[in-house]
């Protein structure tokens, strides 16, 4: 059993199940509500419903397969394994203080500075090749978008 | 004979036809360029062409619109980022290709199936103009709504492996979908109090963060950053084994055709049906599907061009736009005194003709200028990854933001990529998804039509199901469901397999 509650599928699967039914009583909740001022065939919670069974149901599907596999002793699914995820959160999270930079440091000095704090991340050592890209790119871009095409850059 | 004359003249016409070029051209650049969709660019090209002569401005539009639907598979093939939500699917096998070093088998691929589909669209709006418009005439509601379903379900047979995974993955797409202001009734939902989710998740930056930050990071996490990038290929497959593909690519351009006839539906549903269609008739793919298939690149591209030819046939008969582009190519109409409707192909028979030989024209240039452009543009995945990848990080945000001009669509691009991201790691694909993202909204203003209309007949049930249309796609919807449960694929390939021997 404890082997079963590792499988990722079964994980999903309950998961998907819970947010299924989860949106079923938030919509069913609202569609209450909403049946004062709306008929029911109108009500914009009424699709929803439908979404909410649907989810169950796949939910359903989910736990049935990744307990067939778990039974089984099959592999997962091809999934990605569990390496470099500190890796992305720091590209994402580089992105996110690029994009908050935005506003107070303006498109070109703020994609600069991207760039460059970028590539030295990933691994470019080339010093000369950094600058020449962290400065030519952000100016070219510039050049395309906002004066060749009108285009508004953040 | 009298359409072949009627054409003919405007392919002498060099004003005609450099306009035309001028216009694949732009379409070429702008459908590459992520955020800056086809529509986008002819809402531009349609506020200069309002002083212009009727068939020099169908000429410029239809030069951008054809090879703008293309073009978008450019950045789908080499960065992993749709030009154009049409180029989704295109995305599937054209990015592991170039991953592989076939950046430019792809693209060559890309170009002469997007000929063939276009080509293919616009003879059938040609030819068939009046029987397809009666046909789609006839869907109603609730055949919309079950056209979506059929989509979600064959989409589920995408995703790698599960069709339970790729349903799952469907169904949050139409979730998001539903989030901001009721189509019906005005009222908020799903925003949980978010003023700005009442416009609704914004497709484009949607799509950009799901597939172009998603890759961004999934390559930062794989390491892939710290190599060189890919080669481009120079393998020039022999014009035999190219064509290859023509038989089935004619089957997808028809799916993409009538796809393209029924309002609202749009290219990304026809490229999602026919690699679907792909995915089963293909029994030996050069690879698996997802992989890299050269058949999946061919299915999309095919289907979706078609869908140029097929979303200008209800717009022309009956004055319904197919889809986004159509509907401002409309305003053009309007603005020249041109009235669309049953009666145009009547009435308007020389602005009919200029439609399809700019439309023709632009096929003829989407192949030169994809056939001679892809060699140049491939080089793009030889840069380094480290390099690559922060500069795709800006496009992206550049993509999100050239929409709207919000920095909140940044902000929806960014949590998409992460998202995408982690389906990924778990498993799910980003495509069905996305179909859910663009066809939710569709199924739920049709699913509640559909409930209200039957509500006031006699007999509700018979109403909603009981219609020929309706019973076919039921039956397709559901057997689509069945043949993909275990339990019954393992009894049917025990069958099969006994039937073997």
């Amino acid at each position: 059993m404890r082997g079963g509650l590792k499988n990722k599928t079964i994980q999903d699967g309950a998961a998907v199940l819970l947010a299924g039914l989860s949106l079923g009583v938030y919509s069913l909740v609202s569609f209450r509500r909403a049946a004062v001022q709306t008929a029911w065939i109108l009500s914009p919670w009424l699709f929803p419903m439908l979404l909410a069974v649907l989810a169950v149901l796949a939910g359903a599907a989910l736990l049935f397969a990744g307990w067939r596999a778990a039974a089984a002793d099959s592999a997962e699914a091809p999934a990605e394994k569990g390496r470099g995820l500190p890796r992305a959160l720091t590209v994402a999270l580089s992105a996110a203080a690029y994009v908050a930079l935005l506003p107070a440091l303006r498109f070109v000095p703020a994609t600069a500075l991207f760039l460059g704090a970028m590539m030295v991340f990933l691994g470019e050592r080339r010093w000369l090749t950094i600058a020449a890209v962290a400065l030519a790119a952000p100016l070219l871009l510039y050049a395309l978008f906002a004066l060749g095409l009108g285009v508004r850059l953040p | 004979m009298e359409l072949f004359s009627g054409v003919l003249p405007y392919f002498i016409d060099l004003r005609f036809v450099l306009l035309c070029l001028a216009g694949a051209a732009a379409g070429l650049f702008v459908g590459a360029i992520p955020g800056l969709s086809v529509s986008m660019a002819t809402a531009l090209l349609v506020s200069l062409t309002y002083t212009w002569d009727t068939a020099d401005a169908l000429a410029a539009i239809m030069g951008v619109y054809v090879v703008g639907v293309f073009s978008g598979a450019v950045s789908a093939i080499l960065i992993n980022i749709p030009g154009a939500p049409s180029s989704v699917v295109t995305a599937l096998d054209g990015y592991p290709l170039a991953r592989r070093g076939e950046a430019y088998k792809a693209l060559l691929y890309a170009a002469v199936y997007s000929f063939v589909g276009s080509l293919f669209g616009l003879l059938a709006l040609g030819l068939l103009a009046r029987p397809v418009t009666a046909l789609a005439l006839r869907f109603q509601p609730m055949d919309y709504f079950l056209l979506a379903l059929f989509g979600l379900a064959t989409v589920g047979s995408l995703s790698s492996g599960s069709f339970a995974k790729g349903f799952a993955s469907a169904l949050l797409g139409v979730f998001l979908a539903l989030i901001g202001l009721d189509s019906v009734v005005g009222t908020p939902r799903l925003t949980f109090g978010v003023d700005r989710l009442n416009a609704g998740i914004p497709t484009v930056p949607a799509l950009v963060g799901l597939f172009g930050f998603a890759e961004v990071l999934s390559a930062a996490a794989a390491g892939f950053a710290d190599g060189e990038g890919g080669g481009v290929g120079r393998e020039r497959p022999p014009l035999r084994t190219v064509l290859r593909e023509l038989p089935r690519a004619l089957y997808y351009a028809s799916i993409g055709t009538l796809v393209g006839a029924l309002p609202g539906a749009g290219t990304p549903v026809a490229a999602f049906l026919a690699y679907g269609e792909a995915r089963r008739i293909v029994k030996k793919p050069s690879r698996p599907f997802g992989e890299g298939a050269i058949e999946g690149v061919v299915a999309s591209e095919s289907a979706n061009n078609a869908c140029v030819g097929g979303a200008l046939i209800p717009m022309l008969t009956l004055g319904v736009p197919g889809d986004a582009v159509t509907a401002i190519i409309l305003s053009v109409f309007y603005v020249h005194g041109l009235q669309p409707g049953p009666t145009f192909l009547m009435r308007s028979a020389e602005s009919f003709h200029a439609i399809l030989a700019g439309g023709l024209l632009g096929s003829v240039f989407l192949l030169l200028l994809g056939l001679l452009a892809a060699p140049r543009i491939s080089r793009v995945v030889r840069v380094p990854r480290r390099i690559l990848l922060p500069l795709v990080t800006v496009l992206c945000v550049i993509g999100a933001y050239a929409c709207s001009s919000r920095l909140f669509d940044v902000g929806v691009m960014l949590v998409f990529g992460v998202l995408g991201f982690l389906l990924r790691r778990r498993g799910y694909g980003a495509a069905p998804l996305t179909l859910g993202l663009v066809l939710g909204g569709m199924m739920d203003a049709n699913f509640r039509r559909a409930v209200s209309l039957a509500s006031t007949a006699p007999n509700p049930a018979a109403a909603l199901f009981l219609r020929p249309i309706t019973m076919i796609l039921l039956v397709l919807t559901a057997a689509t469901i069945v043949l993909n449960i275990p339990a019954v694929r393992c009894a049917l390939s025990r069958g099969k397999a006994a039937k073997d021997g």
